[in-house]
């Protein structure tokens, strides 16, 4: 018979291995790219951000909405009819 | 899931350097906190109760646009850690590997992420490794990983991408399928029904699928893809059983499509979703025949927003799978090998989700399921059929979902009670295996702890 935990044993330790390294990797890098300015608001196209509702949802009554044309997250001016994907309503 | 003896202490350092790294690294804000502090948005924001993984609206979007959507540099490193105390209702003849008949305190499961994105078109979830605390082995988890562009169709703003994943449904932005549904936690601790159907889990990590999909004006979802078998030295070596289910027989077709709009207040979902595999039972080559499965569901979900940061949601799902064990019946993996209805079999499974959250904190979930399904003596134990039904309950507390948490806006726990009731087990509701047993037997409580930083 195969010893097949041996083998599992070595390859896991492999794989944990290899997985440390590069999350590790990634940590530093991520860590790096962190100290570099970072912008403060979505921009209107990464936001999908459209000027008309949106199966009856609108910037006017969603949580992020800022009167009377801001939005806490979209960069402005951003409309009150509008929508975007962040939409989320108003508690 | 197949225990895999591993060299425990030596695997367990680089594990707990990435845990204490993700500590060490935590930027300010708060999914995966990966996700997150990329978004620059609370859990709360992705998701429902402000804890994983009921995605709201903005989450099903950050996900099918590739999880890509970036405010600020992230560190793409997340963990979590459940842990839980079960009780059934009477003691369990055997106990579970390892552990007592009863009252067993186990960590359920302790996971490492890495989640973000890359530029504007590419970005991935990948838990990529899981420590299975009761059955004591290591293994991949749920992997998503995405190619996206935005597109204009028919004039509409719309999301096209790729989808590379190891589980069929775990690409999904819905919780209504097997994946990403409720209960979002369970344990392997306590006994749970034998019958299941093909697209639920046993091709979880098993299977590598690529998908392409379009989100057509933040409306209508379709994709269409196919998952075939990793080769059995890939599946030794990510710490899955190469033999359990099997290999898949060339492509196993996957497609879904839904339909999401608003109604009455609320986010309204409506969906299908099918899943067709011919499988070699134990990766075993006998002559033409394979074991043909054909899986096809239909699922909605609603959710609404209502006050001081309460919502209601609701998620049903209704799956049906067809099955044809030829290969399993003439190998006598099923069966003796003489009976000629072994092969065949239907299953209906359906199951329901219904939670109210309270000031974004407290949850309260109500969850009825049933399977029932073709009598089938060498399928299922007992009186051959596979009926199970019941209710599971959930209440749970998240306190720091807004990203308000002592130890850093990074670090987010849920706590919860969940009881399930059997109304039926394995077919019957008292004496289900001739040998006693009751259905009720099984009910369970659980408390857990659920952390992620």
């Amino acid at each position: 018979m195969r010893n097949e935990e041996t083998n599992g044993s070595v390859s896991r330790r492999h794989f944990l291995n290899i997985t440390a390294v590069g999350a590790g990797t990634l940590a530093v890098v991520g860590f790096a790219d962190s100290a570099s300015a970072a912008p403060k608001k979505f921009t209107q196209k990464q936001a999908h951000y459209q000027a008309v509702p949106k199966s009856g949802q609108r910037c006017q009554t969603c949580a992020l909405w800022q009167p009377p044309t801001e939005c806490q997250q979209v960069e402005g001016p951003v409309s009150p009819a509008g929508w975007c994907i962040l939409y989320s309503p108003k508690s | 899931m197949r225990t895999v003896k591993v060299g425990w202490k030596l695997a367990y350092v680089p594990g707990a350097a990435l845990f204490a790294a993700a500590l060490v690294f935590h930027r300010p804000a708060e999914a995966v906190p990966a996700f997150a502090e990329q978004t620059g948005r609370n859990c709360a924001a992705c998701h429902v109760g402000g804890f994983g993984p009921e995605l709201t609206q903005f989450g099903r979007e950050f996900k099918l646009g590739g999880y890509t959507l970036r405010m600020h540099k992230s560190v793409p490193i997340s963990a979590m850690a459940i842990a839980s105390w079960t009780h059934t209702a009477k003691d369990q003849v055997p106990p579970p590997e390892h552990l007592g008949a009863n009252n067993n305190l186990v960590l359920d499961q302790a996971s490492l992420f890495i989640a973000g994105g890359v530029g504007e078109h590419f970005g991935g979830f990948a838990q990529l490794v899981t420590y299975d605390g009761v059955g004591r082995a290591w293994s991949w988890d749920n992997i998503d990983l995405r190619a996206v562009t935005n597109a204009r169709v028919f004039g509409a703003d719309s999301t096209v991408g790729l989808t590379l994943n190891n589980s069929p449904t775990a690409q999904d932005p819905w919780n209504t399928l097997s994946a990403w549904g409720f209960p979002f936690t369970d344990t392997a601790v306590s006994g749970t029904p034998a019958a299941g159907e093909l697209i639920d889990d046993p091709l979880a990590g098993n299977t590598i699928g690529l998908s392409a999909y379009g989100w057509f004006n933040h409306k209508v979802y379709a994709e269409v893809g196919g998952y075939r078998s990793p080769s059995r030295g890939i599946l030794d070596f990510v710490g899955m059983d190469p033999l359990d289910p099997g290999s898949v027989h060339g492509v196993a077709p996957y497609g879904r499509v839904a339909y999401q709009a608003d109604l009455a207040g609320g986010t309204f979902e409506i969906g299908a979703n099918m899943l067709k595999a011919a499988i070699l039972p134990g990766r075993v080559q006998f002559g033409s025949l394979s074991d043909h499965y054909t899986d096809w569901g239909i699922d909605s979900s609603w959710l609404k927003s209502l006050g001081k940061s309460d919502s209601l949601s609701a998620n049903v799902r209704f799956e049906h799978e067809r099955g044809n064990l030829r290969a399993s019946c003439a190998l006598a993996f099923v069966g003796d090998g003489t009976d000629p209805g072994c092969a065949r079999y239907d299953l209906n499974e359906w199951r329901a989700a219904v939670r109210y959250t309270w000031h974004g904190k407290v949850g309260a979930t109500v969850s009825p399921f049933s399977i029932t399904g073709s009598r089938n003596f060498n399928l299922y134990d007992g009186n051959g059929r596979p009926d199970s039904n019941g209710v599971l309950g959930q209440i749970d507390f998240t306190p720091w979902g807004a990203g308000d948490s002592p130890l850093g806006p990074r670090f987010n726990a849920r706590f919860g009670l969940q009881y399930t009731i059997y109304g039926k087990f394995n077919g019957r509701r008292r004496n289900y295996d001739f040998a006693g047993a009751n259905a009720r037997d099984n009910n369970a409580v659980r408390l857990f702890t659920w952390i992620a930083f």
